[in-house]
């Protein structure tokens, strides 16, 4: 199929408004063979239409105004608000997508959960990105379609404020997978314990042993650790929201890590967590006494309390250095 | 209307600037010329040619559309010529056009004598 001519004229019109269709068409096609010579082979047909250059463009030429979904007079705003709803809808999202995930748990097996949770969390996040996207456009092209026919009128009472000193960046990316992490595992965790006690078992050949955990010492944590998993939450809603290391930012992310850092230290030091009856099975597995199988336990849980002294130590002096900097910087 | 200026010039002068400044400078007195040049009966490639000779590199893409744009703010006159093998529309200007050319002329007067006014004050 050739009609070089006709697809080239074709290619322009269709991107008309239908009233004009004709008209182009008929101009279009008069100036084409005038430009050609008699008898035109292909090459000749494709300098001329090349002359003429890209159907989409020459198009473009013959429209009165632009067509704009979103003019540039808007592509700002609407940029800007799109990151905000974008951001606002992912937090939330993901918060009732994890709620969602676990109150509909299929799977028996606590790994396949994981991947049910985190599932039902990021989709819940897609396809609330998708509408957030959708809306957001959609009433920008309405507000930007209405303001385009009327004068830009303006006040010096409408000028925006001044924003606040400018003072290091908080990442968004990360502070979005940073509340990934958290809701799913902070959920998890908690579910684990409230839920999963009493799998947390011993078995041998089969046959059960012993349970792990000790209910009675871990139960009255758990009010601490729904607190702690909120508390984080609204730390990172609130990263998110001013976006900068302000003082005020700073002061609730240290507390924050305290708080959550000392009730896991509280927790695993708490005399008893563990059953006795585990380092008697260990004992008995193994070459070692019950004495060293404890003693060695409890050097463990002192390794790890000062990992978790060290770690929290560092970021909390991180956190310092990059809001201090950042002040003096502005 | 050639680019000599910009042969005069260095070398080390960024060509690509300039050529985009003249470009947009050039490209409000297009219409001038395009209206000018259709003082008498002209279809659409004899325009272009026309504005060739003299002097006026116009795209077939920018022209073209611009005939139409004319047309529809009532400056041209329009006929479709049937009697060749193939039809062609003739355009012409109209009384609204020349006084439009009238007008135009004289603001470019006056900008070529203020612009020259002001470039020989240093």
């Amino acid at each position: 199929m050739k009609q070089y001519i006709e697809r080239y004229i074709y290619a322009v019109t269709k991107r008309l408004p239908e009233s004009s269709r004709d008209e182009v068409k008929e101009e279009l096609k008069a100036h084409i063979h005038d430009m050609l010579p008699k008898d035109p082979k292909d090459e000749d047909i494709e300098k001329v239409l090349k002359t003429l250059g890209n159907p989409r463009k020459l198009a473009n030429n013959y429209q009165d105004e632009a067509s704009y979904v979103i003019s540039p007079l808007y592509y700002h705003d609407y940029i800007n608000t799109l990151k905000l709803v974008l951001i606002i809808i992912f937090s939330v999202q993901v918060v009732l997508g994890t709620i969602d995930g676990i109150i509909h748990l299929e799977s028996n097996n606590f790994f396949e959960q994981v991947f049910e949770v985190f599932g039902s969390a990021l989709g819940h996040a897609w396809s609330g990105l998708f509408a957030g996207f959708a809306w957001v456009t959609l009433i920008f092209w309405i507000i930007d379609y209405n303001m385009r026919k009327k004068p830009q009128d303006w006040s010096i009472k409408d000028l925006p404020e001044l924003p606040q000193k400018k003072t290091t960046k908080i990442s968004r990316a990360s502070t979005m997978v940073e509340l990934v992490f958290h809701v799913v595992f902070s959920a998890l965790f908690i579910a684990l314990f409230l839920n999963y006690l009493d799998d947390l078992v011993i078995d041998i050949d089969g046959v059960f042993v012993t349970e792990i955990f000790n209910q009675a010492k871990v139960l009255p944590f758990i009010p601490y650790f729904i607190g702690s998993a909120i508390f984080g939450l609204i730390v990172i809603l609130v990263k998110l929201y001013v976006g900068h290391w302000r003082y005020q930012v700073a002061i609730l992310y240290t507390a924050y890590e305290i708080f959550s850092s000392s009730i896991i230290i509280l927790f695993i030091r708490t005399n008893g967590l563990i059953k006795s009856s585990v380092f008697d099975t260990i004992a008995n597995y193994t070459d070692f006494t019950f004495d060293q199988v404890l003693n060695g336990f409890n050097s463990g849980v002192n390794v790890i309390t000062g990992i978790i002294i060290i770690v929290l130590v560092l970021e909390i002096t991180f956190t310092w250095i990059k809001t201090i900097k950042g002040y003096k910087k502005a | 209307m050639t680019y000599s200026i910009m042969k005069m010039r260095g070398d080390h002068m960024d060509q690509n600037l300039i050529q985009n400044l003249t470009i947009e400078l050039k490209r409000g007195t297009q219409i001038i010329l395009v209206l000018q040049t259709l003082k008498k009966d002209q279809y659409g490639y004899s325009l272009l040619q026309d504005l060739d000779k003299r002097g006026v590199q116009m795209e077939a893409g920018t022209l073209y559309p611009l005939l139409r744009r004319l047309e529809s703010q009532g400056l041209l006159e329009s006929t479709w010529d049937t009697t060749e093998t193939r039809p062609r529309k003739y355009y012409r200007l109209n009384h609204e056009g020349q006084k439009v050319l009238e007008a135009m002329k004289q603001v470019w007067q006056e900008i070529v004598s203020d612009m020259n006014a002001m470039l020989e004050e240093e």
